[in-house]
């Protein structure tokens, strides 16, 4: 499913959930207004509304439904003499008087309801049989045989007046509690629900915004190299065009100031070219096993040798001695170089004394790890943000592809390159280049690449 | 406030057709008022037992059965009865109203009680397991409430209870009252005379017993005998045709 679509369908559902909230509320409340009503007020509620039911032509059979919904004792009618009203397709179940308080059932059939203790059952008890079994089986408190029954007069036009009796013993006291704990939990459960769908939502919204800018990403990323590719091809041949004119006349005429400056700017725009075209194209990369600690060895011989004042730049190798890896050893060296040279520019900028330091590490997965730590200026956090990004560049001479290329060869072998977080009291920039044990087939390798490519 | 009472009723009884909210209280019909002549002195003896003067109760009741000889009457006597503790005449006041086909939940409810404090375990238990069951039944009428059917179903535990913890050598089938001893007690009521209907309770705790005994068959013969004996004992009066009713149960053939 599409993270639009995604997030389409959460979004209703949550639209739907946030009614049930809305209507679980609702219930909320009614709930906590009936709970809070004391046993005796329910009752009459109740016995009010059924009295008037019937008094409009209800059934009698109408009392069993109320008995049941409200777990009720009994429910029932008597007639003027405060006998039992018989119900059609009933068995014959009666109800005894003593049961009733009379006097109260005679009142209210002179139209006075009333709520009131009715009836105690009597249970076993502790006297009944002198047994541990017995006592096991416990005596109830004094209130828990207790039935209230109120009594509701019934008056229809056509009919002689009908008392309706209510018995409601302990169950029907229960009820607000189990009320209230279900409508809280109803309310619970839908605002949780809700909630979460709504984190959904958020979460497919950022999933699909992150692919989008994705996706905008990489077909820049293509425009751009399609564009490097085409300018590269393009400049290349009027290049050596130019050279070999300038070379020509050099011998003609002799050595000057002004032909050796075409030619020098030649060469610089050739490497800008050479650049181009591998920003343009991914070459084949020979991945096979390879010591990243000898070449980190190698590196820090070179430029040892280009930089050879330790009291200005001094050039350290640390880690472990032999660092396997599985990757192309030339494209690897032409990362690690261009990370070293450009801290060393960076360095350079700077006076005073600087360390270089190329730390390479096996890692404990069985992966591989190269740091590039200098003590230069650093790089601000504006500029971190675009460090990756082709073209920009703070240099006066820089293309803005190196850290690009470096990166895009990096992910190819499957690993990372990053720029570790700094402090605010450290000095300097360090990169690091992370390697997998094994590195991804080449198709997952590109796709990766591809991804994150601008 | 009223208004407020009937919306909560509302919700409390689900009923979804809107009542119309019309004051009840003053409403009451005149008919009301004309009723109870004939109920009076029962409801006076309802007015005793409530304020448990039992014995005052079941001197009323008593004469209520001698004035009007209501169909229910049973019940109220075997309640009296009951709370007076002499649950031996409390038994056939209760099986006097079920003759007449009358159920009344809360005196089976006590009748059980009355059983099991006579020591009729079986009985107390078929009858608190039918009230439970009947319970709900379609065309049952009212239901039993919440709180009989908790004190019939605790009820019935304490029996199971007491049944388990008695020793099995001297308990009969199922772990209650032995057979022998049921029927010895039946026996001596009738020979004991003018104790029939007594001795018809025991038959009936009997014959409860019997249905559980692996050698039924080896055992109804005497209980037969004891069933012609009480035939003659009470031949015209109404327990007579609860004789019959449980000779029928026992299946014990057509000389009676």
């Amino acid at each position: 499913m599409r993270p639009r679509t995604a997030a389409l369908l959460l979004l209703s559902i949550a639209g739907l959930l946030f009614i049930g909230i809305g209507l679980s509320v609702r219930l909320l409340r009614a709930g906590l207004r009936t709970a809070s009503l004391s046993t005796e007020q329910r009752l009459r509620a109740i016995g009010i509304t059924a009295g008037q039911a019937l008094e409009q032509g209800a059934l009698p059979t109408l009392l069993d439904s109320v008995a049941r919904r409200n777990d009720l004792e009994a429910a029932y009618l008597l007639d003027a003499e405060l006998q039992p009203v018989p119900v059609p397709g009933r068995s014959l179940v009666t109800v005894s008087l003593l049961r009733i308080d009379p006097d109260r059932a005679l009142r209210a059939l002179h139209g006075d309801p009333s709520v009131g203790p009715a009836y105690h059952l009597e249970e076993l008890g502790p006297n009944d049989e002198p047994t541990a079994s017995w006592m096991a089986f416990g005596h109830p408190g004094p209130d828990v045989g207790t039935v209230l029954a109120g009594y509701f007069p019934v008056v229809a036009a056509d009919k002689p007046a009908r008392l309706l009796v209510l018995e409601a013993g302990p169950a029907f006291g229960a009820l607000p509690a189990q009320l209230r704990a279900t409508a809280w939990a109803a309310g619970a459960t839908a605002f949780g629900s809700a909630t979460l769908c709504a984190l959904l939502v958020i979460a497919a919204l950022r999933a699909g915004a992150r692919e989008q800018q994705l996706r905008v990403e990489a077909e820049r990323g293509r425009a751009l190299r399609e564009m490097s590719a085409m300018v590269a091809h393009e400049v290349r041949n009027p290049l050596g065009t130019i050279r070999a004119g300038a070379e020509l006349l050099r011998e003609q005429t002799g050595p000057s100031e002004l032909i050796e400056d075409i030619l020098a700017e030649v060469g610089r725009l050739s490497t800008l070219t050479n650049q181009f075209l591998q920003f343009s194209s991914d070459p084949k990369l020979c991945i096979a096993e390879m010591d990243l600690g000898k070449l980190c060895d190698e590196l820090c011989v070179r430029l040892r040798r280009e930089h050879p004042d330790e009291a200005q730049l001094l050039i350290k190798r640390e880690g472990d001695a032999t660092v396997l890896a599985q990757g192309d050893v030339d494209s690897l060296r032409q990362v690690l170089l261009n990370l070293a040279l450009n801290a060393a520019q960076a360095m350079q900028a700077l006076p005073g004394s600087h360390t270089l330091t190329l730390t390479a590490r096996q890692l404990p997965n069985g992966g591989a790890e190269v740091r590039v730590q200098d003590t230069g200026p650093g790089i601000s956090p504006e500029i971190q943000k675009s460090l990756f990004v082709p073209f920009r560049t703070t240099k006066s001479t820089g293309t803005g592809l190196g850290l690009v290329i470096s990166q895009r060869i990096v992910q190819r072998h499957g690993g990372t390159l990053t720029l570790l977080a700094q402090r605010k009291e450290e000095k300097g920039a360090c990169f690091v280049v992370s390697l997998p044990k094994t590195p991804p087939l080449p198709k997952a390798a590109e796709a990766s690449a591809e991804g994150s490519d601008s | 406030m009223w208004t407020q009472l009937l919306k909560i009723g509302v919700i409390a009884l689900g009923l979804l057709p809107q009542v119309a909210a019309a004051q009840v209280g003053a409403a009451a019909h005149a008919s009301g008022a004309a009723m109870v002549s004939d109920q009076g002195l029962l409801l006076d003896g309802v007015r005793a037992f409530r304020s448990e003067h039992y014995t005052e109760a079941l001197g009323i009741f008593h004469k209520v059965e001698a004035e009007r000889q209501p169909r229910d009457i049973g019940f109220y006597l075997g309640m009296a009865l009951h709370k007076l503790g002499r649950h031996a005449e409390a038994l056939p006041a209760f099986r006097s109203a079920h003759r007449a086909g009358l159920r009344e939940p809360v005196a089976d409810y006590y009748q059980a009680l009355s059983c099991y404090r006579m020591g009729m375990l079986a009985r107390a238990r078929r009858d608190l397991s039918a009230l439970v069951a009947h319970s709900g039944a379609p065309g049952s009428g009212p239901a039993l409430g919440p709180r009989l059917q908790l004190g019939a179903g605790r009820f019935l535990q304490a029996i199971e209870q007491a049944a388990a913890a008695r020793d099995p050598k001297e308990v009969g089938a199922g772990g209650l009252h032995s057979f022998e001893a049921a029927l010895l007690r039946a026996e001596g009521l009738l020979s004991a005379g003018g104790k029939e209907e007594l001795a018809l309770e025991w038959l009936d705790e009997t014959v409860e017993l019997l249905a559980a005994l692996p050698e039924r068959d080896a055992q109804l013969p005497a209980v037969r005998k004891l069933m012609l004996r009480m035939r003659e004992a009470l031949s015209g009066k109404p327990a007579e045709a609860d004789l019959l009713a449980l000779w029928a149960r026992v299946g014990a053939g057509s000389a009676l």
